[in-house]
């Protein structure tokens, strides 16, 4: 229910299923700053925030973490004679962290593919925890992969030249 | 529209798309967002440790209730299926999920042929589908 400031000195807003008298809004203001730190803190504990240093720290750990996963869904392509061209990771959080890999398009369409993704799904399972997170995703790239766009949105190139 | 009514809808609007040729890139995302009430319709209702739970939403208010770290609804879903539909119907509904949501890192210009594969396995998805 609403009722124009102009035309009546007593004003009802209904929001959702609660109801604020702005005759006296001081009284309908939440005041328990403690619950409202909790709720924030616990934001922040999801969020896999601390200090710098654990921070740091966390995310190399994780990183590390997320390269072997990832070596061991290549030694996966090796065995199923997959082609495989490239892998790419974004740390979306210091917790949580993001892998693509890439495949010649005519790969993208194998059957045998298929196979990769349960095995991806497998390691999703296994290393989750409150302090870790990883997921994967594939998709093809014949040389024509937008770089720009993949890093603007955070995703770090794995791949680099073998020397020699 | 219930779930079933939705990913027929979207799965209609995918054969359009498809027969028009000169959109590739809603072909796959359409695929996608077909599959994904088409398996929503087939796990809910839901009973997870005594719980019961009628739609997704619902379950992923109510399951992830204060867990930490918590997965996205994507992936939940991804889980999901896994967990109650099996591993053919996961992996057609994974290869589906990563080609829409990767589609912007090919500048949406997604080939005819993986348009035309995203088709047939949005096809052989519903036909797993049993109810």
């Amino acid at each position: 229910m609403y009722r124009s400031a102009h035309t009546q000195s007593f004003i009802i807003v209904e929001a959702n299923q609660n109801t604020f008298n702005f005759d006296n809004l001081e009284e309908s203001l939440q005041s328990d700053v403690d619950q409202m730190l909790m709720a924030y803190e616990t934001g922040w504990i999801e969020r896999g925030i601390d200090d710098n240093r654990q921070v740091e720290s966390r995310i190399k750990t994780n990183i590390d973490n997320t390269l072997n996963y990832i070596k061991e869904v290549i030694s996966h392509f090796r065995r199923l004679h997959l082609a495989l061209n490239g892998a790419f990771i974004k740390v979306e959080r210091p917790n949580s962290f993001s892998v693509i890999m890439t495949v010649p398009s005519q790969t993208f369409v194998d059957e045998n593919l298929l196979q990769i993704y349960s095995i991806t799904h497998e390691i999703e399972k296994a290393s989750r925890s409150n302090d870790y997170r990883v997921s994967f995703t594939i998709t093809y790239n014949d040389g024509d992969i937008n770089n720009d766009a993949l890093l603007a949105d955070g995703f770090f190139d794995l791949m680099r030249p073998v020397n020699g | 529209m219930d779930k079933k009514a939705h990913a027929e809808h979207n799965k209609d609007a995918c054969k359009l798309l498809h027969t028009n040729g000169n959109y590739c890139d809603w072909v796959v995302t359409t695929a996608f967002y077909s599959a994904l009430h088409f398996v929503q319709h087939e796990i809910f209702p839901i009973t997870v440790k005594g719980n019961t739970y009628d739609t997704f939403d619902r379950y992923y208010n109510g399951h992830y209730f204060n867990v930490k770290n918590k997965p996205s609804k994507h992936v939940s879903t991804l889980n999901l299926v896994r967990s109650e539909l099996g591993d053919n119907v996961y992996q057609i509904y994974d290869w589906l999920f990563g080609l829409c949501m990767n589609a912007r890192y090919h500048n949406y210009q997604v080939h005819g042929f993986i348009a035309e594969e995203s088709v047939k396995r949005l096809e052989r998805l519903k036909a797993m589908m049993k109810k």
